[in-house]
């Protein structure tokens, strides 16, 4: 009988970026007992689309991608997500399927709480309903952002703006270093970006031609951020 | 719980198995489609599942490499024994034709089965 190491919610170090940092010793214990941890390999998956949610994924190491299917079977990326994150929320509370399917990028460790238990939750910590509602309201906000940049931008400022997002989400390997702590093959990127492998890829190396960027064997390397952002059209 | 405990459930759950009713209404219901995993081998149970209809086979071995090893049977508690054992599914389960399976957290399950016990 082999048990698996739990994650405890206490002196979890993922908990001060999530909804659930500011509950309270009680609700915590309860919390770790109650919940479950799995350490999802690369490419399993979480949750599909289209299904019912049986409870709330906070993800505790690691990097998910969020995406949609599209009729010919190409993805869309919506949402990446990074430890603290919390994944298939909006389906449980608005009681809806999921309207994404959910993927491990790289081998991550992701606890389960049911439903039962997360509305436990809600009701008992008074503080919860509102940070619920302020990751929402984040959460549109950047999707907001993503319509607003699919509509309007070339795929160039695009992949700009997506790698500088990537920077920003996931941070870099050493301090300054530059070289983005995220790993996506080209595929993932232009799934993210809303375009064709293909374009990436020369994208990519229009990029590397302009010292824009540089690659350390898969990963990207960000060389002048200035110019990348400038490019980006982004205002901020 | 210890393997005798295990067994006691196991046979009781497996005796009031008309009794299903209440929680086949009280669980989550979730439709799989061809080709989705509902669990992988090497996880621990978030709760147990109920197969009401579709074909789901269990396969197990290193990714690429899976085997099926059994059909799973309609209306059986699947992943009673690893949920009580706090152990890991011994395969995953993948789904061949569209299936409906109902879902019951751990907590649920446990606090029925510690009644038993």
């Amino acid at each position: 009988m082999k048990r698996l190491p739990k994650i405890d919610c206490e002196h979890c170090d993922s908990r001060k970026d999530s909804v659930f940092n500011g509950l309270c010793h009680i609700d915590l214990e309860t919390l770790s007992f109650k919940k479950t941890c799995n350490v999802y390999k690369k490419g399993q998956v979480i949750f599909y689309e289209g299904n019912r949610p049986a409870g709330l994924y906070c993800v505790n190491q690691g990097k998910v991608k969020v995406f949609k299917l599209g009729k010919i079977g190409k993805e869309q990326i919506v949402r990446l997500a990074k430890p603290g994150d919390v994944l298939g929320y909006r389906a449980l509370l608005g009681e809806e399927v999921y309207s994404a399917s959910a993927e491990a990028l790289e081998d991550s460790t992701i606890c389960f709480l049911d439903k039962k238990n997360f509305y436990e939750v809600l009701k008992n910590d008074e503080n919860m309903p509102v940070r619920m509602m302020q990751l929402l309201c984040h959460e549109l906000g950047e999707a907001e952002n993503f319509i607003q940049s699919l509509a309007q931008k070339p795929v160039r400022e695009r992949l700009a703006e997506v790698i500088l997002i990537l920077k920003r989400k996931y941070g870099t390997e050493a301090a300054d270093s530059g070289v983005l702590a995220v790993s996506l093959t080209r595929e993932d990127l232009a799934n993210l970006v809303g375009t064709a492998t293909e374009t990436v890829i020369r994208l990519l190396s229009d990029f590397k031609d302009q010292k824009l960027i540089s690659f350390e064997g898969r990963r990207l390397k960000i060389m002048n951020s200035e110019k990348l952002l400038q490019l980006s059209g982004a205002d901020y | 719980m210890d393997r005798l405990a295990q067994q006691k459930v196991r046979d009781y759950f497996e005796a009031v198995a008309l009794c299903w009713s209440e929680w086949i209404s009280s669980g989550t219901h979730i439709s799989f489609r061809p080709g989705q995993v509902i669990f992988y081998q090497g996880h621990v149970p978030n709760g147990v599942y109920i197969l009401l209809s579709g074909d789901v086979v269990a396969s197990r071995g290193e990714s690429g490499r899976e085997q099926t090893v059994a059909n799973i049977p309609l209306k059986s508690l699947i992943g009673l024994d690893p949920l009580l054992a706090e152990s890991e599914y011994p395969y995953s389960a993948i789904v061949q034709s569209e299936a409906e399976l109902v879902f019951i957290p751990r907590d649920q399950m446990l606090a029925a089965a510690g009644v038993v016990v």
